[in-house]
């Protein structure tokens, strides 16, 4: 990973934290992304899109965040998150298509920046080792289930648990995060 | 058709169109707005009056402009619209419905000047 996306990285980690800081919400909760965009007086729209995750309309009489309706609730929350972060870092009118939506898969450095800042923003580093270390539980030995079990805690889904541990905070090793890919939610109802 | 049939069935079409971008369903929305669903039925259907209280209500709800349920502006702006024009290589990224929803929401945000 070049310096630049290092760079993008802490620009994120830090407007995650000041978005935190400035609404009086620790580090170590999950947090609800529709109250946080609400607070910062964002109109947030569930809509029908069948191509689109979500798009940031940033319009005279406001600015509205349009999340589509027809995708899974995990990713209609990273979708507002990714979304908020182009509102707040001014990128002007947005559209994410069906599954750019991700972490790393990202090489333009806007989406890049905001898909970390969504990272951060709904999973702190400390709320993500507060997650692991209150059900006794570690990172590097995690199941897939265990993954599972705290990705649905803040709300997001399996993968973008496992990338944002990948990449942005560090705590899985490649190969691990590789392992751990192998088996998905909706495909292994049983994963252990 | 009179004038004010005219506009009625526009205030209508308009209030049905909010209502769905606003993904709720007819009963949903007279549940939040303390109507019987047969209300909303007939005012999306034109078949009665709607009053200006009523008017500030679903434009509240369903988070669009009073002035755009009322009729003014495009029910869905033209994707040559100059503001437009900015995202005009984006927009051409986009599916023909998602392209209408779009819009359509943007017509009736710019409603609410």
């Amino acid at each position: 990973m070049g310096n630049s996306y290092k760079d993008l990285i802490k620009q994120a980690q830090s407007k995650a934290m000041e978005i935190r800081r400035k609404q009086k919400l620790d580090l170590k909760s999950p947090i609800c992304i529709y109250d946080v965009s609400q607070e910062l007086e964002l109109t947030i729209q569930f809509v029908p899109l069948a191509g689109l995750e979500g798009m940031y309309l940033n319009e005279e009489e406001g600015q509205r965040i349009l999340v589509s309706s027809l995708r899974p609730l995990p990713r209609q929350v990273f979708t507002c998150a990714h979304e908020l972060g182009h509102h707040l870092f001014e990128h002007g009118l947005k559209f994410d298509e069906m599954e750019k939506v991700s972490l790393i898969k990202q090489r333009d450095p806007k989406e890049f920046l905001v898909d970390c800042f969504a990272g951060f923003l709904l999973m702190p580093k400390i709320a993500v080792y507060n997650a692991f270390t209150l059900r006794a539980w570690t990172p590097a030995t995690a199941s897939p289930k265990q993954i599972f079990t705290i990705a649905c805690s803040f709300g997001v889904g399996y993968s973008t648990l496992i990338d944002h541990m990948t990449y942005s905070l560090q705590m899985l090793s490649e190969s691990k995060s590789r392992e751990l890919k192998k088996f998905t939610p909706k495909k292994n109802s049983s994963v252990n | 058709m009179s004038e004010s049939a005219d506009i009625r069935a526009i205030i209508a079409e308009r209030i049905r169109k909010a209502r769905e971008l606003a993904g709720l369903s007819q009963g949903q929305a007279a549940k939040i707005l303390g109507l019987h669903r047969p209300s909303i039925t007939a005012a999306e259907a034109g078949n009665r009056k709607v009053s200006a209280e009523e008017i500030s209500k679903f434009a509240d709800l369903y988070k669009v402009g009073v002035s755009w349920l009322l009729g003014e502006g495009e029910q869905q702006l033209d994707p040559s619209d100059s503001k437009l024009q900015l995202a005009a290589r984006e927009l051409k990224k986009l599916k023909p419905e998602d392209l209408d929803t779009v819009l359509q929401v943007i017509a009736s945000i710019r409603g609410k000047r």
